[in-house]
């Protein structure tokens, strides 16, 4: 299985999964001759093989929430990047919902987050499941989502370390601080 | 200016460990390039044509002496001794090694500068008028709420995954010089009746592919709920905006498609949970940053003496200097000047790190140490004493800066097109020069005129809004250009039409020179070439591009 992280009172801390059998052999980039680019090629979009499907979130222990609404009611509602999170309005004593990112770099999952949280109050378990990595952690724990299913490549000991890459933020989001111009010393 | 408290620094530290981190893990194999892309991007780093590319931000413009002595020792240490001034305020490094770029942010944040989100899917460098808190024209100086603006978008978590990058802007000028239209959100700053500050916001402005201007969406915004609104505004766009189509994901398009009003409904219904909440601005804050943009302290005798009207009258190209390149001031005595970053023969925006020293040592001596990158890609000193300004030419034209050419014909906006970029159709740069060539000599006669340059449809050279626009485009391989005409970025924000089909790069100066021909014959009195555009339209210029070339094979 894979890892869960866990915001708890003291911090982040692995919930479920074992981390040493998740950690894979890193293969290092060839440098060559100083040439900053010969590393990187230019960008290009891998093809998506033809028999890839869409992704079932039962496989992740969530239900997609159109069909949680319509009464599928085996597991948590995860909630997806189309999906209208102001649905959920009469269901915010859940202890656990679920907050899809299909792809690391579609945001609309933050902007979802924060709606539960601020908008509808929800105070239960705000989980981000899907291509959830290191590099967007301390943003999602910003906007609100308190417990991480992280993709399998990800090593869940510098997963933990992400949430102290900043000391302090400038803006409100729904993590409880308030804008650094209401902190700032004067 | 303003300056970073230990927090501000903090931040901006932790930044650099970030991305070195993530570099480092990159390197070693563990961090995708997929997942590296979005993160190298957001701060600066791009992969170019010949080598990776960082784009540094110059928050509205703004520098110090000292930062720009640190921008010229980058070019020095970890460059080819030079740098280009983009449209955008920002400065970019043409090439640096990859594995050194932690390395230049680090000694970027000494100088409390850095290069978040220059770059990506995010909230992007916020650029302002670049004579902001000197010009005569000014109603409210726009460089606290860009600053304001700055801090809120550092590091948005919510916003860090757009669906396209993000560009705001704020003009507090009756005269527009922020090309505030054609940005994603753009304020313009004013005063109310009781002479407070009020906002008027404008969304889906832009070039590129799909070239709009921003429409109002809100009149009368009390300052306090800058940050608010801005929120509804960015997840409004964050939920709606289209993410299938990388052509059709600016927030222009989803402001056209669901109607202006209806985006505002939409901005407003969510702006009603947000009023008055944490993130509305309070006084406190205004004065704090308020304060950091205060008058330096000007001197009672700082007008020109009778020598001025002397030098002028035997110094040719100082007075050229003086019309062309000094403006007045809000306070009697004082100047604003610009120095050229468009010699015949440097591409325009460059600069050596030689210049950017000598440009250092002229803010010291002439400008209390402060200098501004206009979008204009020039360099300004905002608060020069009148009577210090022949020893100001003469310094500047020592040290290269002193071309007497803005807003004239060779003061050509160019993005750095095929030579550079790895978007680019065609180069902008070889034919920029041709053009400054082609019309160096009648520069003065022709008068102001704007010409830009982009190497491709995604417009860096603000081709849409020239008086005259040139467009690289592919054609089976080779490098074609359309010429448009009759665009402008002030405040008649217009953008320019296209005049008929693409022509080769070697035609070009030639039909650009048709076009002024034209303009020359049809001019009225003191008209400006796009005075004359307006008022003849579009025609006459299709009629006057192709005279003489070969219809199209």
């Amino acid at each position: 299985m894979s890892v869960l992280i866990k915001l708890g009172a003291d911090g982040p801390f692995i919930a479920e999964g074992a981390p040493a059998a998740v950690k894979t052999e890193a293969t290092p980039r060839v440098v060559e001759g100083g040439r900053g680019d010969a590393r990187i090629a230019t960008y290009v979009k891998k093809p998506v093989p033809a028999d890839a499907k869409a992704k079932d979130w039962r496989d992740d222990g969530f239900v997609p929430l159109i069909e949680w609404l319509a009464g599928e009611r085996g597991a948590p509602p995860i909630v997806l990047p189309t999906d209208d999170p102001f649905t959920l309005a009469e269901h915010v004593a859940l202890p656990l919902i679920g907050v899809a990112f299909p792809k690391f770099n579609d945001g609309r999952g933050m902007s979802q987050a924060v709606l539960l949280r601020k908008r509808l109050s929800y105070g239960g378990d705000l989980r981000a499941v899907g291509d959830v990595a290191r590099d967007q952690l301390f943003f999602m724990a910003r906007c609100g989502l308190t417990s991480f299913a992280l993709r399998a490549d990800q090593d869940p000991d510098d997963a933990l370390r992400a949430f102290a890459d900043f000391s302090d933020v400038y803006q409100d989001s729904a993590d409880g601080l308030s804008p650094l111009f209401r902190r700032r010393a004067p | 200016m303003y300056r970073y408290d230990a927090v501000d620094q903090k931040i901006v530290d932790e930044r650099v460990a970030q991305f070195r981190d993530q570099t480092a893990r990159f390197l070693s194999g563990r961090l995708s390039e997929d997942e590296y892309r979005p993160l190298r991007l957001q701060n600066g780093l791009y992969i170019q044509r010949h080598a990776p590319m960082l784009r540094v931000a110059i928050p509205y413009g703004m520098l110090s002496s000292h930062q720009l002595r640190m921008l010229a020792d980058i070019a020095r240490r970890y460059d080819r001794n030079y740098a280009h001034f983009t449209t955008r305020q920002n400065i970019q490094y043409n090439w640096p090694a990859l594995e050194r770029v932690p390395d230049i942010l680090a000694d970027l944040a000494t100088v409390e500068m850095h290069a978040i989100q220059t770059s990506g899917n995010c909230i992007r460098n916020v650029t302002t008028d670049h004579f902001a808190g000197v010009a005569a024209d000014e109603i409210v100086d726009p460089r606290p709420w860009a600053e304001i603006m700055r801090q809120w978008s550092t590091l948005h978590p919510e916003f860090a995954a757009l669906p396209r990058k993000f560009k705001v802007a704020f003009n507090g000028a009756k005269d527009d010089r922020a090309a505030s239209g054609v940005h994603d959100l753009a304020f313009d700053v004013y005063r109310g009746a009781d002479g407070d500050v009020l906002l008027r916001v404008k969304v889906g402005g832009g070039q590129g592919r799909t070239p709009r201007i921003a429409v109002t969406i809100r009149e009368d915004l009390p300052w306090r709920h800058l940050l608010t609104y801005s929120e509804a505004i960015l997840r409004a766009y964050n939920r709606w905006g289209r993410r299938d189509n990388l052509y059709k994901a600016r927030i222009k398009i989803l402001v056209e498609a669901l109607g202006p009003e209806k985006f505002a409904a939409e901005v407003e219904e969510d702006f009603r949970h947000l009023v008055d909440g944490p993130s509305t601005l309070t006084d406190t804050e205004r004065v704090r940053v308020e304060a950091c943009f205060i008058d330096p302290p000007y001197l009672p005798e700082a007008e020109a003496g009778a020598d001025l009207a002397a030098r002028r009258a035997q110094n040719k190209r100082f007075d050229a200097w003086l019309r062309r390149n000094v403006i007045d001031h809000k306070r009697p005595g004082y100047a604003a000047v610009t120095l050229s970053l468009k010699r015949t023969g440097p591409a325009p925006g460059d600069a050596t790190d030689a210049e950017m020293d000598a440009a250092a040592d002229l803010a010291d001596r002439f400008s209390f140490g402060e200098i501004r990158v206009s979008h204009h890609q020039n360099l300004v000193l905002a608060d020069v004493a009148r009577r210090d300004l022949f020893a100001l030419w003469e310094a500047a034209d020592a040290a290269g800066l002193a071309q007497p050419n803005i807003a004239l014909a060779t003061d050509i906006i160019a993005c750095p097109g095929g030579d550079f970029c790895s978007l680019a159709n065609a180069r902008s740069i070889p034919l920029s020069l041709a053009i400054q060539q082609k019309l160096e000599s009648r520069q003065e006669e022709i008068g102001e005129l704007a010409i830009k340059i982009s190497g491709c449809i995604n417009a860096c050279g603000h081709h849409h809004v020239g008086h005259i626009g040139v467009l690289g485009v592919d054609k089976h391989g080779e490098e074609w250009f359309q010429v448009l005409v009759g665009g402008r970025s002030d405040s008649q924000i217009t953008l320019a039409e296209i005049l008929g089909r693409a022509v080769k790069a070697e035609d070009v100066p030639d039909m650009v020179a048709r076009l002024v021909d034209l303009y020359l014959a049809k001019r009225e009195g003191a008209e400006r070439f796009i005075d004359t555009a307006a008022r003849i339209g579009i025609a006459p210029f299709k009629e006057a591009a192709y005279a003489g070339l070969q219809a199209a094979a």
